[in-house]
């Protein structure tokens, strides 16, 4: 791969990064007229106070000097203050941060290998009953809205068979320490884990049992075949990971938009992490939290979608030609 | 002069088309599970217009709903029990699956006439105005859905005509994108070339070649939304963004979490809802699928 | 198992002596299962190919020719019917076990296809997908190592041994062909079944590669059947050619003989639009064989042909054609064969 291949789809991804920033300035202050009062909506507040909140926020002076004003500090990292806490958004995020990529990554690796496995099975055995119970289930946990799965798990593994705790990331009045500890968290992890792995392996396998049918056509299989090979070893060797690039980039996306799309089975679970942030931030409504979360959010995606582009370039051959 | 009228050229047109979709129905009658989907599709819809008939508008109201027992079992009160208000959760229910439906079908519409304006136009008129529109298509699908959708209906304010707007909003780029791409293939075609050699004007082009040859894809592409959508509205009324003053599944399940279902045992809260959505999305799939294979031959041969 | 050296071939051909030839094919019939119902594609073909001799198959799209070469190799979809014996040295390859079918793959006989961008695996290094077969099969062509090897292949067919470290997008058409070819010899088989390999190749390519493939089967001894719709290419290869009808054969015999007088009037309407190398408005002029080939699932009574053949005779639709001595070593499943003896 060429440093320049790379060095133009990195730039990409930082001017997308740079109208993202700048799309979330203007979101937040231009689609309401005034975001003190939208955001206190339903509250009384006094000229003073307004005046007050109005200075406390940054909202006063001119849109422009407040754009500038947003993006130098954005540029030092800094997001402001949580409304909540007053603790500084970055900080916040970056506390938070490490339950969701835990959570997402754990869950999004068991969804990838289940779902490409399931895939590779539905379509080499087409049209038997493997195929069709693996894609009636996938279809199925592909159509429940994921948070109503994690709803379904939590009252029959934890509310009535008691085998999990409830919520949360550990047990608050445990003083265990070190593999208790992890024990302890990996109990709580769980349920949600098992919720987003269930809940995303649906589409992997849909996506590889259709790529691995269409790359079953393929005439280099038949030549696999002359050549002596094994049906197993021209399926793994030769079937499977042509097949798998479309699924590889599919990963990669998602990876970036799970980590955001977490935040209804983050609330079920009480799971501590950005999405659970993102719904109290929302109740709040904490503003800057808000803000920076979604900043987070989108340089998540964005920088996936990086990840996935150079990562397929790197797999395929033919479009590093390109 | 002849004395025979043969018919235009437009009414042959059209009788072909009839016949073409006449095979199309055909072929999809063979897809069991299109006709799966298709049938419980149909079941929802005449459950969501019949609702005034099965259930009393009335008891949506938790002041009417006193005289109930809370938390009852469908065992102890008919059909589907009651919630933490007394409220009955079969009228809720009915009445909650008119919105969902609406809501999905209205935000797709929306997203659908967006994205094919959008997807149609850049792929038409290539060059600058073409590359702009892409690079706005391309650059909106990097915002995470939720998170925009979050932020949109949190400052628009909780209404069913925000919700519908939002998910419109964040839906069209997809559709664009896919519409663009078919567009760009449609008019490389010879046919378009040679129509233009005898002087066909652009819209002609759009209107009597292009248009015609996106169609299915629209349609395509509009089963495969809806259920997107829907989603979309059960997890933006489950976070709190719904109107509270209507009922929809999305709604039924936030009450039912927030009000403690889980801990009272009370499956039959939040069970249906969630089932509900979960059956049209699969229907819809469904559907999609048997449709998919439909337009695209190799899809059929492939999967025989 | 290795390769007879191209004296000890040739000397065989010579001797003429009544050796069990290499590959025999009795009584081949192929069907496929489709949703309509069986399709039948070979109905019923037999012949016999000794050590290092050569012979092509011709005819139009359909014939069943692509499908007798898939059947020879045993690489048809599975479901699909074949009925008949494809001996390989006495053994029947339709019969064989699973393990031995595979050792005897690549290793006694091979096939190239055509080139076209999806035959070789696309992500794959060309030499990769050469060193491949060798790994396949260890001990089999010479025992050198996979690279040297590789290269060793590569410039047999007039490519440089860099090559190997391309991905088959990175090649042009006649150089994919090229490849196909020295990977099929990766393993020293003894019978080589090139189906259609020079079709997709403008016409100076295909020069080329017809002169690579004579060249490589009379340095290496090879037993080749060439199969083709293009009648002009199988002079340069073949000795014996045999003209395929509806999934029969409908003419066979020397080449040479074969061309200068036909004795099936199918025969004569394909070698008439032979077309002359290098001049590609000859390319353009039809063929003039009215109409299209039949459906193989309403096939015309008695002479399949006779419904297009432009001297039918009206016992034609009534007579169950077989293929009839026409001459020295020519056989043709045609009724004029048997009311003159010589051939027209």
């Amino acid at each position: 791969m060429s440093a320049r291949f790379v060095t133009g789809k990195v730039l990409g991804s930082l001017a997308t990064l740079f109208f993202v920033i700048c799309f979330n300035f203007f979101l937040f202050r231009v689609v309401e007229g005034d975001p003190v009062a939208s955001l206190f909506r339903g509250r009384n507040l006094t000229a003073t106070q307004r005046e007050a909140l109005t200075k406390q926020f940054g909202l006063d002076g001119s849109t422009g000097e407040q754009f500038a004003h947003y993006l130098q500090q954005t540029a030092h990292f800094n997001l402001g203050r949580s409304y909540a806490t007053n603790q500084p958004v970055f900080s916040e995020i970056v506390d938070k941060a490490g339950p969701t990529i835990a959570l997402v990554g754990i869950s999004t690796l068991l969804s990838t290998v289940f779902g490409v496995l399931i895939g590779v099975v539905a379509a080499w055995r087409r049209r038997t009953k493997a195929d069709y119970a693996a894609t009636t289930f996938t279809m199925a946990t592909y159509s429940m809205p994921d948070f109503w799965l994690g709803m379904l798990l939590l009252s029959l593994f934890a509310v009535t068979l008691g085998w999990f705790p409830v919520g949360g990331i550990e047990d608050a009045s445990s003083n265990a320490t070190g593999a208790g500890h992890v024990v302890d968290q990996a109990k709580h992890l769980f349920l949600p884990c098992l919720t987003l792995t269930l809940a995303y392996l649906g589409e992997y396998a849909l996506v590889m049992r259709s790529s691995l049918l269409d790359t079953m056509r393929e005439d280099y299989l038949v030549l696999a075949r002359a050549k002596g090979m094994r049906e197993v070893l021209v399926r793994n060797r030769h079937a499977v990971p042509n097949a798998l690039l479309p699924v590889v980039t599919l990963i990669a996306i998602n990876f970036g938009f799970v980590l955001s799309g977490a935040i209804a089975v983050e609330t079920i679970f009480s799971w501590p992490g950005l999405g659970l942030a993102t719904y109290d931030a929302l109740n709040g409504p904490d503003l800057p939290m808000l803000q920076g979360l979604f900043l987070v959010f989108s340089a998540a995606v964005i920088a996936c979608n990086l990840a996935a582009d150079l990562l397929y370039a790197y797999l395929d051959p033919r479009v590093r030609a390109a | 002069m002849s004395t025979v009228a043969l018919p235009s050229a437009r009414r042959i047109a059209w009788r072909r088309r009839r016949r073409a979709m006449r095979t199309a129905w055909g072929q999809y009658r063979q897809s069991r599970p299109g006709m799966v989907g298709l049938g419980v599709l149909v079941a929802v819809v005449l459950l969501a217009l019949a609702a005034p008939l099965l259930a009393d508008h009335s008891g949506l109201a938790a002041v009417n709903a006193t005289s109930n027992p809370v938390w009852a079992s469908p065992a102890d009160f008919k059909p589907l029990g009651t919630d933490h208000l007394g409220r009955s959760v079969w009228t809720q229910f009915v009445w909650g699956s008119r919105i969902s439906l609406l809501v999905g079908l209205a935000a797709t519409v929306l997203a659908m006439v967006i994205g094919t304006v959008v997807g149609v136009t850049a792929g038409f008129i290539a060059g600058r105005t073409g590359g702009l529109l892409m690079r706005i298509t391309e650059w909106f699908l990097v915002i995470p859905f939720l998170p925009l959708a979050l932020v949109l209906a949190a400052v628009l304010g909780p209404s069913i005509r925000n919700i519908i707007l939002v998910i419109g909003i964040t839906s069209w780029p997809a559709t664009a994108r896919v519409i663009r791409a078919q567009v760009l293939t449609v008019k490389q075609r010879d046919f378009v070339d040679r129509s233009r050699a005898l002087g066909a004007s652009n819209t002609h082009v759009m209107g009597r070649h292009i248009m015609p040859n996106i169609a299915p894809l629209i349609l395509a592409n509009t089963t495969l939304t809806v259920p997107i959508a829907i989603l979309s509205e059960t997890t933006l009324s489950f976070l709190g963004l719904g109107d509270p003053s209507r009922p929809s599944w999305g709604k039924m399940l936030e009450d039912g979490f927030s009000s403690g279902a889980l801990s009272q045992h009370a499956w039959w809260y939040y069970v249906p809802p969630g089932l509900g959505v979960m059956l049209v999305v699969l229907a819809f799939v469904l559907c999609g699928h048997a449709l998919e294979e439909i337009l695209d031959p190799r899809l059929r041969e492939r999967s025989s | 198992m290795s390769v007879t050296p191209a004296a000890a071939a040739t000397e065989r051909a010579d001797e003429r002596e009544p050796a069990a030839p290499l590959l025999s094919v009795r009584d081949l019939h192929v069907s496929y299962r489709t949703g309509a119902g069986p399709l039948p594609a070979v109905r019923g073909v037999s012949f016999d190919l000794d050590a290092g001799e050569t012979i092509g198959l011709a005819g139009e799209s359909g014939c069943g020719k692509s499908s007798l070469a898939g059947a020879i190799m045993r690489l048809l979809p599975r479901g699909t019917e074949v009925t008949g014996q494809v001996l390989l040295d006495g053994e029947d390859v339709l019969a064989m076990k699973p393990g031995r079918l595979r050792a005897v793959r690549w290793t006694d006989m091979a096939i190239v296809f055509q080139g076209a961008l999806h035959t070789l695996n696309p992500v794959q290094r060309v030499g990769r997908q050469i060193g491949e077969a060798m790994e396949l099969h260890p001990g089999e062509g010479g025992g050198r190592r996979a690279p040297e090897r590789v290269g060793e292949l590569l410039e047999l067919v007039g490519l440089p041994a860099r090559r190997a470290a391309d991905y088959p997008h990175q090649l042009s058409g006649g150089q994919r062909q090229r490849v196909l070819i020295a990977l099929a010899l990766a393993c020293d088989p003894r019978l080589l079944v090139a189906d259609e390999p020079t079709t997709a190749l403008d016409v100076m390519v295909q020069a080329q590669v017809l002169r690579l493939l004579r060249d490589l089967q009379s340095t290496f001894g090879l037993a080749v059947v060439f199969i083709t719709h293009d009648l002009s290419t199988l002079a340069a290869v073949c000795r014996r050619l045999a003209v395929m009808y509806a999934g029969r054969i409908v003419e066979e015999g020397p080449s040479r003989d074969v061309f200068a007088g036909a004795a099936h009037p199918y025969t004569r309407a394909l070698a008439a639009a032979f077309p002359v190398i290098g001049d590609p408005a000859f390319r353009m002029r039809p063929s003039g064989l009215p109409g299209d080939p039949p459906d193989p699932r309403d096939l015309p009574s008695g002479c399949p042909f006779h419904p297009r053949c432009p001297v039918v005779r009206p016992v034609c639709p009534h007579t169950a054609v077989e293929l009839w001595d026409a001459g020295p070593e020519r056989r043709a499943a045609c009724v004029e064969v048997l009311a003159d003896e010589a051939p027209g």
